[in-house]
């Protein structure tokens, strides 16, 4: 997508949103009422692996979240919590260096990629509800898992597309998923005929020298070509299945008030993916079942022995569109009861998604859910920034 | 560095970790006119812990340029090492996971003496 094309959408999504902001009286602007009282990210139904985290328990951003990927990383971290109260923290142990998985049984072992994409994460934070603020720790368990990992899993698609290059005869030195063409010798021919070099049998292996950075830098630029040739034979619809584990507890920020649960939630998901790469219009149908037990209403939150309740939620989603831009219907079985901390989700909604850059999407959603103070249902809008931490498919 | 051999010469990489290894090997003469290029051979099978070539050589001396690109993948852990006629030549391990940059990258370029006879 252009520029100009992705400012004409922004101003488009913007617009639509105050308009919904100006719908009469009994419908609420989503954007109005929730200012200072709860993520927007939690409002839009996103089935996205990763969404229902410790993360997004806390409402926390994204860019607060810190992967850990060696010890120094969890020591920086920790550091953080000096300066900043809110914070989070993700560790995926099969690419970290502490229980690292190889490459081999990545790409032989169903089991060994679940476990490559297990995500284990903490986070603390504040909330606002109706003005008084709360202090909010969680964490979670999550993973994910591509049905079809040979057309789906970019790591997969990325290693074949390596591998279909090493075939015999002369290599192709354009396709640079071979990432070295011919290497010079360095030094001059004749020397090289007159010189005389040690046995190797008797020096025996060695580290072999670095090269140039001319030559690092020849050797990077294919690489990240090879990489965007493979990602872009992999499916935005691509069929997948998750599921996730969250748990948390809440207190005033001040006030001497003991901690309450946020309750504990279980989510299971897939994605069925509708068309291959190169079909006019590919399409996924979502559906994802999410069981809250002992949730805190919000408006309950400040009470000594706030309400609790279970929930079981169940949204569908279809979409249709391209990997930058998706039109899509989302439909749920939101029920009549007070909404809790993490259920303002949408009865029925239409929306669009832009993608701003990798695992950053700009979500637009126009529909009906019901009002906070439960007294009815209400057609809103919102407009928010989500993301979705791809720590576990960094490609 | 200098090795011999009858051709055709046995070539092989092995790789283990988390990071996706390729490697090259490129054999040149050392002609009046400069350097000539007589074979090459390419070690991209990355998932395949041992990937083996074999050289068909004349006779005579050879520079190998042994070329090679260790990529964080899974992850940054690597080992690797590079036999020709079953002898171990270059090897090395490690972590290039050392920034947050999702493609760390080590490259390498090496060079050691052939002789076929």
């Amino acid at each position: 997508m252009n520029n100009n094309c992705f400012v004409s959408l922004a101003l488009m999504l913007i617009a639509l949103s105050a308009w919904g902001q100006e719908a009469p009286a009994g419908s609420t602007s989503l954007l109005q009422k929730t200012a200072g009282q709860a993520a927007l990210a939690t409002m839009a139904v996103d089935t996205a692996p990763g969404t229902v985290s410790a993360l997004a328990m806390v409402g926390l951003a994204g860019d607060q979240i810190s992967p850990i990927e060696n010890p120094g990383d969890l020591t920086l971290a920790l550091k953080a919590l000096d300066r900043s109260n809110n914070f989070g923290l993700s560790i995926t142990p099969a690419r970290t260096s502490l229980l690292p998985l190889s490459v081999r049984a990545y790409n032989e072992s169903r089991w060994a990629r679940v476990w490559a994409n297990t995500t284990f994460s903490f986070a603390q934070g504040t909330v606002s509800v109706e003005g008084k603020d709360y202090r909010q720790r969680a964490f979670s368990i999550e993973t994910s898992y591509f049905v079809e990992a040979e057309k789906d899993d970019p790591l997969i698609i990325y290693w074949k597309e390596i591998e279909a290059t090493a075939t015999e005869g002369v290599p192709d030195d354009s396709n640079p998923c071979l990432n070295f063409t011919a290497q010079l010798p360095s030094g001059d021919p004749s020397a090289a005929r007159a010189a005389v070099p040690a046995d190797a049998a008797a020096s025996g292996p060695g580290v072999p020298a670095a090269a140039k950075e001319s030559e690092v830098e020849v050797s990077n630029q294919r690489a990240a070509e090879c990489r965007r040739m493979a990602l872009a034979k992999a499916r935005w619809n691509a069929s997948r299945v998750w599921a996730s584990w969250a748990s948390g507890s809440y207190r005033a920020a001040l006030g001497g008030q003991g901690s309450h649960s946020l309750g504990r939630t279980l989510v299971l998901g897939g994605t069925y993916g509708i068309g291959d790469l190169g079909d006019k219009m590919p399409a996924a149908i979502t559906i994802a079942f999410k069981r809250s037990s002992g949730e805190p209403v919000l408006s309950t939150f400040g009470a000594a022995s706030p309400t609790l309740r279970d929930v079981s939620l169940v949204t569908l989603r279809g979409s249709m569109g391209s990997s930058k831009l998706r039109v899509l219907l989302e439909a749920s079985n939101t029920h009549k009861n007070l909404p809790t901390a993490s259920e303002r989700t949408y009865k029925r909604a239409i929306g669009l998604d832009a993608k701003l850059a990798e695992g950053w999407w700009l979500n637009l959603r126009f529909g009906k859910q019901r009002r906070i103070d439960n007294q009815g249902d209400e057609v809103g809008s919102s407009l928010s920034v989500s993301y979705s931490p791809k720590a576990l498919l960094n490609f | 560095m200098q090795v011999t051999s009858t051709s055709p010469v046995s070539l092989q990489l092995k790789r283990q970790g988390g990071t996706v290894i390729q490697s090259r090997i490129d054999f040149w003469s050392a002609t009046p006119n400069g350097w000539q290029l007589a074979s090459s051979d390419v070690f991209q099978r990355v998932t395949k812990p041992v990937e083996q070539q074999s050289a068909k050589l004349a006779k005579g001396q050879y520079t190998a340029v042994f070329s090679c690109r260790v990529e964080e993948s899974v992850n940054g852990k690597f080992e690797f090492e590079f036999d020709v006629n079953g002898m171990a030549i270059y090897a090395d391990k490690g972590n290039v996971n050392t920034t947050s940059d999702p493609h760390d990258a080590k490259v390498y370029k090496d060079q050691f003496v052939l002789n076929v006879v």
